[in-house]
């Protein structure tokens, strides 16, 4: 009796420590030696896809708790606008900075997973922005949607790059991530066009606003007017057209008209809420100043370098004042100026 | 007494032998720490031209709408099916006539998104991911097919040639609602496989404009003819 009972004991054990022993087995990452320029270039990818996604996870848990007090009417309409506008920008910066990436082979397989979960981030921000133009609760709840998918992946994604910095011996405290990725994220987020706080204006504000973009809107009209006018009198010169004197006479215009225009543009007062479209017009219009000077340089000098320096340093303020167009037409559209 | 200890060793053994099978010789079970999938070289254009740039617009905008088609059908459904079981739990104040209207509506606006994507045609490239997209739009389609008939009238009655057929009452059969609920539950599966199968074959086409360098001006000059080509080509 006694022995079967032990017999049983035995085995019992036995099976039981194989069980475990497999167990503990299966818990063990394979661990993979890389070559040592292998092994910097996937420490770089899986370091700096991981911190892509932990910013990008700080920025949509954020998002969702600011969503719930703005439902639950804790939060101002443009505290909300402010933080979905910034925060758009911010992970729409981190899903490009993922899809320039350099993949290595080795870790080709991680990077379409851990890439859309980036992109379920940026659409549903987008979703969020929408809501802010059209205030449609489908809108808020799709992105909403989203944001709670992509916040579910939180766990699979994190066991992905943790896995692969174990399989491949990566030490995370040696790798060196550019600074600049993170620097270039203020430029992207200065560059990128201001979005519109959608508050609600009375009627003061409503003509402060129309006034002001008119003005900005004209000056801009004005501007790209004259630079066309100028560039096509140094054309009809060249081809003999006209003298040089009405080429001279066509770009003294030229100058005091952006010299006009900028001088206006600084004394007029900037209504609040349209702050940054002031900061960005004014340095536009400074570009376009420095492109008059060029301008004079070249009718001082008729050396040809000066008019085409001019011309880039319009091409530089065009494209500013292409960004600044597209604002003025979102903010007339929604106050339907 | 003996007889007995033998039988019981005989058991032990037998015990102990099946112990050792199951677990030397058969699979373990367990959840394994995820592994990396089998890594598939996906073979990408190199060279940027034209003709691509005009497909890939067309592609893009195909999945953009589909994905957008399913995410708004995904959040409305939701909603919808939150009133319906509340309505079935009894738990809702709508009456019969409400929950027609309300699955009538829902309906209509699903019918609009499931057309836009319908009429759009995407090059033959992303033909799974299109036929993903297209499954899980026409599986809702179907759950509100069954939805449709809570509510609905039955043939009018004719009793004689030249007699004005009688109007009959709508019939409200909640077997029908429950059914049509499940079947609307059994979406979310295709839908979010449809999304993720977008989502990436859009990663894949935006990763390759920003690698080639396509501009904005590059995607404004192929607009207008990314339109042109309407039916797939054969």
């Amino acid at each position: 009796m006694v022995l079967a009972f032990i017999g049983v004991i035995v085995f019992a054990a036995v099976s039981y420590f194989i069980f475990l022993y497999q167990e503990s087995g299966e818990n063990l990452v394979q661990i993979v030696e890389l070559p040592p320029a292998e092994k910097v270039e996937v420490g770089r990818y899986l370091v700096l896809t991981n911190a892509l996604h932990q910013r990008s996870l700080d920025i949509a848990k954020t998002l969702m708790d600011h969503v719930r007090r703005y439902e639950e009417e804790e939060m101002g309409w443009e505290e909300f606008s402010s933080l979905i506008s910034t925060s758009n920008k911010r992970l729409t910066y981190f899903y490009l900075v993922s899809l320039q990436n350099d993949v290595p082979d080795r870790v080709s397989a991680l990077d379409m997973p851990l890439n859309y979960d980036l992109y379920m981030f940026r659409r549903a921000s987008e979703e969020l922005l929408k809501y802010l133009s059209d205030r449609s609760t489908l809108r808020l709840r799709s992105g909403v949607l989203l944001l709670e998918k992509a916040l579910s992946r939180e766990n699979i994604s994190g066991g992905l790059i943790a896995t692969a910095i174990v399989r491949y011996g990566i030490d995370p405290s040696v790798v060196v991530i550019e600074n600049e990725i993170w620097e270039r994220e203020h430029t992207f987020l200065a560059q990128t066009s201001p979005l519109v706080i959608f508050k609600d204006l009375n009627s003061y504000q409503r003509s402060e606003y129309s006034t002001f973009l008119r003005h900005v809107n004209e000056a801009f009209m004005l501007i790209s007017w004259e630079i066309q006018n100028a560039y096509n009198a140094k054309i009809s010169f060249e081809n003999g057209t006209i003298s040089a004197g009405q080429l001279d006479s066509s770009l003294e215009k030229f100058g005091s008209i952006i010299q006009r225009a900028y001088d206006e543009f600084h004394v007029m007062d900037t209504p609040l809420g349209l702050e940054a479209l002031q900061r960005d017009t004014s340095r536009a219009m400074v570009l376009y100043r420095d492109a008059a000077l060029e301008m004079q340089r070249f009718r001082k000098t008729q050396d040809l370098v000066h008019f085409d320096n001019a011309l880039a340093i319009i091409q530089q303020a065009d494209v500013q004042a292409g960004r600044i167009g597209e604002f003025i037409h979102v903010v007339r559209a929604q106050y339907g100026f | 007494m003996k007889k007995v200890n033998f039988f019981l060793v005989v058991v032990a053994l037998t015990l102990g032998a099946y112990l050792l099978y199951t677990q030397v010789f058969q699979e373990p079970a367990g959840v394994p720490l995820p592994a990396p999938p089998p890594q598939v070289v996906e073979p990408e254009p190199q060279v940027m031209t034209e003709e691509l740039l005009i497909v890939q617009v067309r592609n893009k905008r195909f999945i953009e709408s589909a994905y957008l088609a399913l995410l708004y059908s995904k959040a409305s459904n939701e909603q919808l099916l939150e009133s319906l079981q509340a309505y079935l739990d009894g738990n809702s104040k709508m009456t019969p006539e409400d929950v027609a209207t309300l699955i009538e509506i829902h309906e209509k606006t699903f019918r609009n998104r499931h057309l836009k994507v319908f009429v759009t045609v995407p090059d033959p490239s992303i033909e799974s991911v299109n036929a993903s997209a297209r499954r899980a739009l026409h599986q809702i389609g179907l759950a509100y097919d069954t939805l449709r008939e809570y509510g609905e009238k039955p043939q009018p009655v004719v009793s004689e040639p030249g007699v004005t057929p009688v109007e009959r009452e709508p019939v409200f059969d909640k077997t029908n609602l429950r059914q049509g609920v499940h079947k609307l539950q059994e979406t979310v599966a295709s839908t979010r496989e449809a999304m993720t199968l977008l989502g990436k074959e859009d990663i894949r086409i935006e990763r390759f404009w920003l690698k080639s360098g396509v501009t904005e001006e590059d995607l404004f000059a192929v607009l207008d003819r990314t339109n042109n080509v309407s039916l797939p080509r054969r």
